[in-house]
This record gives structure tokens, C-alpha cells and sequence, in this order.
């Protein structure tokens, strides 16, 4: 039953929300929220077994990536991307703090929206997941055997980069575009001003196919609506990508009314392959911005480099590499099918899902089907790209995700549900409330040509009680829906760190047994690591004193340091000389201003600390590795400033 | 079970040291072993100069390759897990690399017997 049937039509928009959030509490008992008897056996992962996918999900203001397991929903592990994260000295240790550097300086978090598994041959392929920051805007790339965050590029010109970073189907581009106008480049005008001087761009970062390495490639400078979310081609459609665009109104205050007029905006379509030519014909301008651009080396240490330049082309110069779709109604999702030939708009505030045809499209450019033009770029007639619209989708249909069945599933955030309906004959043949007010759902592999299906994941907003209460502040809900059937049933909620906007899914076959388990010591290219015990040993350079530590179970070498003075700028550089599978060792001496250390087998680390006082301070394994764990740490002397006491420490006999 | 539970399976004839053989299990072994191994004191393992004198080559090799094994499941292992407190860590040691430091060991022993 949906909750659409329990409000009266009479009420409008607003109070239609209103009442709904009223009504969900009557819901709850009304329709059965639990999952059918076998849904405890569907779910359950008894121990010493595995879940069946990885799950990956954005962490949203967190800044995080989170990893699930499916079908347990069992939280595996939070890669730390854009914020950062104590617990694992990212972004405190010397090695990984040049992470954060952008035009702006040392930002330290940021708002992930979506993960994107790379994919070859439209396939995912197990070897990076990418991930947007919106707000300062970038693009991290992160490792899967590692699951580290390895690599990330700051975008120019762009303000909330949201409809990004969506990956093309050979992971030739990951995309990126401004969700907020601004002018482009910056300058100082009225905000007033926005029609005359607010621009976007829609831009492209090429992936070396080899290292995954980022570069900003291009970019297309658009009028300034709102670019809001991004599907590449595939296929048929492979060398396109699909924009939604709303705020067609060009409003810059109280959007929410404002940007919500017109009964049709956009889905811009891009011919990347196009853009490619017109850059290669020397087409585009090179803007003098300055961008960040950062990655971890062989050696498991970032740098940093600031980079200039960005190469923007001009619509009116490159004809056909951009057209706009009519799309009802400030369309928020667009999603293209596994055949690559529907591209479906989720119209947030539109009554139909409209889908568009990519094939009635190419014919639509051929016979110069436009009914206007914006800016150079035409404007295709809605009935000459429309393929069907669905109807009865609910209230505020949003996303799409396919299974391997040609089904699609919309989530539809007002009336809270998910609508299952197929591109045969666009009718809704199911229907399921979720709880409360999903956002994105995913299939696994639901945007590759071959979907796994079994599964979709509703990624909802409000949560409310679905869980133990924990004070003002809840845990976003997810739930587990078993699409296998005809009709769609509820199997499992779990909560889920920061807010997921999207998640992405592979088979743990694919990637579980690449999975790193140490790092080599023999091959560690730090160089502050110390490959044996017996070089351990403490040097002072002026007022920098560097420590080269080694630790195994369970005690460092060296663990009595003297001759430290007030002020000086000691470098903790810790190894872990172990190689054997999960014996992390941690590392904090007194009053740090920065983190502890995680060091992983292997791997070197190294956390800078000023003593203030004289004084002998304990330092500590924090990480339990042993049965003889609470031992292992060790003293520092620290004697004022001048006094001259000689570096000593103890060294293995 | 003189010979320890692991990937040896046979007892292994000890003939004249190899001093060549032993120089390279002496590298491995301060690489690898003197984190918690020293020759004549307990540290965090118990101390090696006899132990070719109390095993066989077959059981230090295995004890070398398979610790996490002997010490759940051979009884001598186990007395000195419980003694130490410390489960000796697999060290990704091959079986030539684990016969090298065998023949170091045969060096160090307080009689010198065997060279």
C-alpha cells in the first residue's frame, strides 16, 4: 500500500509533505515493515563465512567512503578520502597530509556524494572506486586492493561539483560539473547580476589506463543553470554523457521556489568524443586557473603540486558536441539503461519518469529537430527524443538503477516508496514503501551493461525510529530489497555512517583475493625507514630531531630516547617491521597536537611533535597486538632548552 | 614429533657446516630473528646458541615455517608458548632461506660441536 493512498488529494505540494511525514507513524503498522519469514536466513552470514558483495557508499558529510557487506549489511571498513580521520592519522601523518592541499589551502573535509567503480567494457573492474568532493570541488581516486585514497585533483571553475564523478565506460573520463553558477572565473559583481554574469562547465578528467593517474582534460563552459547529476553513455551511447539541468530559470535566491517555475528543464547531452576533436583542432582556450593536485607516490608518501591551466571550450565553436532534452521537471537523476539506448530522467517535480531514446535522439540531430537554441546549443523538440513516459510514478521520482531483467526501479522521495517498472512497456508493475524518504537506491552493477540484479539498496534520508534512538542525532537508513522475485521484498535495515547519497556494489569475488594483506618491507621506499632493529637510532640536525623507529611485538627499538630539548621539532618516523597479516602497530606520546600513528605491516609513518616542557614522557603502542601489548612503549626525555644533554638511546645488544 | 609438525615431513641429514650457507643464514637471521631472538638470554623468544643441540634441523625449519601450527599444536611448542606469552609471527621465510639459518645456527653453538 503506498502512503500516496492515505493523503487527500485536496491538499497541495507543501502540504502533501507535511502530511506524509504525519502519516508515515500510521504506515508503520498499516503495511508490514518487517522482512517475510526468510528474510532472517536471506541475510544472515553465519561466522566464518563471507557476505556475497562489497558495498560502497559514500559517506556525504562525512567526507568519507564506508564499506558494506552484502547481504549482512555489516560495516567493514571507512576509507578516510576528504576528511580527516585521527583514528588513522590521515591527514596528520607527514606521509599523507599533502591529501588536503587545494587553491584554498589545507581543507581537511569535504562532502562525498558518489562513488564510482571503474569499469571497463562498461563492466566493473575491480580496480579503483572514484569519488566526488562537492564543495571544495574534487575527484578522489581510491585504490581497491588497498583500499586507500590514492590520488586527488582539485576542478576549477567549478561550485558544488555534484554531477560528478561518474565514469565513462572504459574509464577513458570520470566527469564533473558546477551545481551552483557562479561567475566563471570568478569575479565581483552583484549577485543580482546572475543572468548576466553566472556561467557553469561541465568537465572532463582523463584516467591514465595504466596508473589511473587524473588530469583535467576539458572543459565545456555552459550557461548557467544547474548541473546537477551525470550519466556517460554506454554502448550504443558510448562517447556521450547525459547532464540533468534544472534552474532553466536562472534564479539565485529562494531557489526552492524560484528555481522551480518552468514545466520543463533539461538533460544536456555532451558528445565527449565530439569535444575530443575540437580540442584536438585547437579549438579550445586555455584559462589561466590555478588547481591542486595531489597523489601518493611508490613509496606510500603524497605530494602535492599546484597546477595552472584549463582548456574550455566554447559551445558556438564546437558544433555538435552539446544539445538539450526537454525534460519535465527540475530533473534531478538521469540514468542510461544496461542497452545503452534509454536514458531515463528522474523529474523531481515532474508526475511522469520521462524517458528519452538515444537513437530517436541521433535521428532527431540529423533532421534538425530544434525548437530553439541557448547559447549556440540547440534545443531538441521534447517529442522527437521522448521514448515513453512512465506514469503514476509517485511523488518525486528521482533515481534509476536497472536489474538484469530489463526492470527499472525509481526511488521516489516524497511518497517514500520504490516503483519497479520495465522499458517494454513503461507501466508500473510493483511498488514498495521504504522508510523514510529514500534518495538514491542502487542494484549491484545497475549501471554497467550487465547488472548483477538480486539486490536493490534504498539509501534513505529520514530515519526517525527505525532504530534505537541515539539522542538528537541519527544514523541515515539503508534497507536491503530482494528484487529476484516479481514482486519486490524487504529483507534488512541497517544504519550507515554520514549520509550515503550513492552507493556502487562488486561481487567479493572479484576483488577479495586481491586484497593487499602487508606491505613489503624489503620494498618499503620510505626514506625514513628502518629495515632492522639494529639500525634504529635517533640524529639531531639543529633543532630537528629525527627519530628512526622500528616496532614489533611487542616493544620499539629504541625505546629510552634523552637529549631532546624544549622546542625542538622531533619526527616520530615509525616502522612496522612486521609481514605478517592484520599485526597494525599504533604509536602517541604525551600532549601530541596532531594524531596518533596506525602503522600497518611494513609501512612507515611519521608524526612531527614540539615537547613543550621538560620532563619524561611515555610513548605507547595503541593498537592491541599482543598478549604483551601493555609493554610495549617506552620514555623520552626532554630536557630545557640549551642545556646540552647529548641524544642517547638504547639500542638492541 | 621430533622433527615438528609442518611442511618437513622427513628428518634432515646434517652433514659438515656449509660456512657459505651459514653466512647467509646469519644475514637472514639479524634481519629477521633478532627482533625477538637472542643467542645466550631470553628476550622475547627463548634464547637459540643450543637449539641445534635440543631439535632436529627438521623441527627448527618447521618452527620457522609453520609457528602458528607448532605452537597451537606440538606439545613442546606449546610449553614454550606459555612460558613466553608471545606467538612467534610467520614470516614469509622460504624453505631454502629457513635451512640457511639452521646452518647459522649450527655455528652458534656453546660447544662448537659439529663443525
Amino acid at each position: 500500500m503506498s502512503l500516496l493512498s492515505l493523503v487527500p488529494r485536496s491538499l497541495g505540494r507543501v502540504g502533501l509533505a507535511a502530511a506524509l511525514v504525519v502519516s508515515s507513524g500510521c504506515a508503520k503498522s498499516a503495511t508490514p515493515v518487517g522482512g517475510s519469514g526468510d528474510a532472517a536466513a536471506r541475510v544472515y552470514v553465519a561466522p566464518g563465512q563471507y557476505d556475497e558483495f562489497y558495498m560502497f557508499a559514500s559517506g556525504g558529510y562525512s567526507g568519507q567512503v564506508s564499506v558494506y557487506g552484502l547481504p549482512s549489511g555489516r560495516l567493514l571498513r571507512v576509507i578516510p578520502v576528504f576528511s580527516q580521520d585521527a583514528e588513522k592519522a590521515y591527514g596528520y601523518s607527514e606521509q599523507s597530509k599533502p591529501m588536503f592541499n587545494t587553491s584554498y589551502g589545507f581543507v581537511p573535509w569535504d562532502d562525498s556524494h558518489h562513488p564510482s567503480l571503474s569499469k571497463t567494457d562498461g563492466l566493473n573492474d575491480g580496480r579503483w572506486l572514484f569519488i566526488n568532493g562537492n564543495n571544495t570541488p574534487r575527484v578522489a581516486r581510491i585504490d581497491l586492493a588497498e583500499m586507500n585514497t590514492k590520488e586527488i585533483i582539485e576542478i576549477p571553475n567549478a561550485a558544488g561539483n555534484h554531477a560528478s564523478p561518474f565514469v565513462t565506460q572504459g574509464t577513458e573520463y570520470v566527469v564533473t560539473a558546477t551545481r551552483f553558477s557562479v561567475p566563471t572565473p570568478q569575479k565581483d559583481v552583484p549577485i543580482s547580476t546572475y543572468k548576466e554574469n553566472f556561467t557553469g562547465q561541465i568537465g572532463f578528467v582523463a584516467v591514465d589506463p595504466n596508473s589511473g593517474k587524473m588530469s583535467l582534460a576539458f572543459q565545456i563552459h555552459m550557461p548557467g543553470y544547474d548541473y546537477d547529476l551525470a550519466r556517460p553513455g554506454k554502448g550504443p551511447s558510448h562517447g556521450w554523457a547525459f547532464f540533468t539541468t534544472y534552474n532553466t530559470e536562472q534564479a539565485n535566491t529562494l531557489k526552492e521556489r524560484n528555481a522551480s517555475q518552468n514545466d520543463k528543464d533539461f538533460v544536456t547531452a555532451v558528445n565527449w568524443k565530439q569535444a575530443e576533436q575540437c580540442v584536438a583542432q585547437g579549438k579550445a582556450k586555455t584559462w589561466p586557473t590555478r588547481y591542486a593536485h595531489n597523489w601518493v607516490d611508490e613509496a606510500d608518501v603524497a605530494h602535492s603540486e599546484m597546477l595552472t591551466g584549463q582548456k574550455v571550450l566554447e559551445p558556438a565553436d564546437c558544433p555538435g558536441m552539446v544539445y538539450f532534452l526537454p525534460t519535465p521537471k527540475s530533473p534531478h537523476g538521469v540514468d542510461v539503461d544496461p542497452t545503452g539506448e534509454y536514458i531515463v530522467g528522474g523529474g523531481k517535480l515532474a508526475t511522469v519518469i520521462p524517458v528519452h531514446s538515444f537513437s530517436k535522439m541521433q535521428k532527431a540531430i540529423a533532421e534538425n529537430a530544434f525548437e530553439a537554441a541557448i547559447g549556440g546549443i540547440p534545443v531538441l523538440k521534447y517529442e522527437a527524443v521522448n521514448y515513453c513516459e512512465v506514469a503514476n510514478p509517485g511523488l518525486g521520482p528521482l533515481h534509476d538503477e536497472f536489474d538484469d531483467k530489463g526492470n527499472v526501479y525509481t526511488s521516489v522521495f516524497i511518497s517514500s516508496e520504490i516503483v519497479k517498472w520495465n522499458l517494454k512497456d513503461c507501466k508500473v508493475v510493483d511498488r514498495i514503501p521504504v522508510y523514510y524518504s529514500i534518495g538514491h537506491l542502487m542494484v549491484p552493477g545497475g549501471d554497467t551493461r550487465k547488472p548483477d540484479g538480486k539486490y536493490v539498496i534504498a539509501l534513505n534520508k529520514i530515519t526517525k525510529d527505525r532504530y534505537l534512538p541515539t539522542g538528537p542525532e541519527l544514523a541515515q537508513s539503508a534497507q536491503l530489497i530482494d528484487i529476484s522475485g516479481d514482486k519486490m521484498k524487504m529483507l534488512l535495515d541497517f544504519p550507515t555512517i554520514g549520509e550515503p547519497h550513492y552507493a556502487q556494489a562488486i561481487l567479493a569475488s572479484a576483488i577479495k583475493d586481491k586484497q593487499m594483506k602487508t606491505f613489503s618491507l624489503a620494498g618499503n621506499k620510505d626514506p625514513f625507514v628502518t629495515r632492522t632493529e639494529k639500525d634504529a637510532r635517533v640524529e639531531r640536525k639543529g633543532n630537528v630531531v629525527h627519530i628512526y623507529m622500528t616496532a614489533v611485538r611487542s616493544h620499539f627499538m629504541p625505546d629510552n630516547i634523552e637529549g631532546i630539548e624544549v622546542g625542538d621539532s622531533v619526527y616520530w618516523h615509525v616502522t612496522n617491521l612486521e609481514q605478517d597479516w592484520d599485526v597494525p602497530h599504533g604509536f602517541a606520546v604525551t600532549g601530541a597536537n596532531n594524531s596518533e600513528l596506525l602503522v600497518m605491516p611494513g609501512q612507515t609513518r611519521t608524526i612531527a611533535w614540539v615537547p613543550d616542557r621538560p620532563g619524561v614522557f611515555p610513548f605507547y603502542c595503541t593498537d592491541f597486538c599482543s598478549a604483551l601489548h601493555q609493554e610495549m612503549q617506552g620514555y623520552i626525555r626532554i630536557s630545557p632548552r640549551g642545556t646540552g644533554v647529548q641524544i642517547s638511546f638504547n639500542t638492541p645488544k | 614429533m621430533e622433527n615438528g609438525i609442518g611442511p618437513i615431513k622427513e628428518a634432515i641429514e646434517l652433514e659438515k657446516i656449509d660456512h657459505d650457507e651459514a653466512e647467509e643464514g646469519r644475514k637472514l637471521f639479524e634481519a629477521k630473528c633478532v627482533l625477538c631472538h637472542k643467542m645466550t638470554e631470553r628476550y622475547v623468544g627463548p634464547a637459540l646458541a643450543d637449539v641445534t643441540q635440543k631439535r632436529t634441523a627438521a623441527y627448527i625449519m618447521n618452527m620457522i615455517l609453520n609457528p602458528e601450527e607448532m605452537y597451537t599444536r606440538h606439545p613442546e611448542a606449546r610449553k614454550l608458548l606459555a612460558e613466553h606469552m608471545t606467538q612467534m609471527p610467520n614470516l614469509g621465510l622460504t624453505h631454502d632461506e629457513a635451512r640457511e639459518i639452521v646452518e647459522y645456527l649450527r655455528t652458534q653453538t656453546s660447544t662448537k660441536a659439529g663443525s
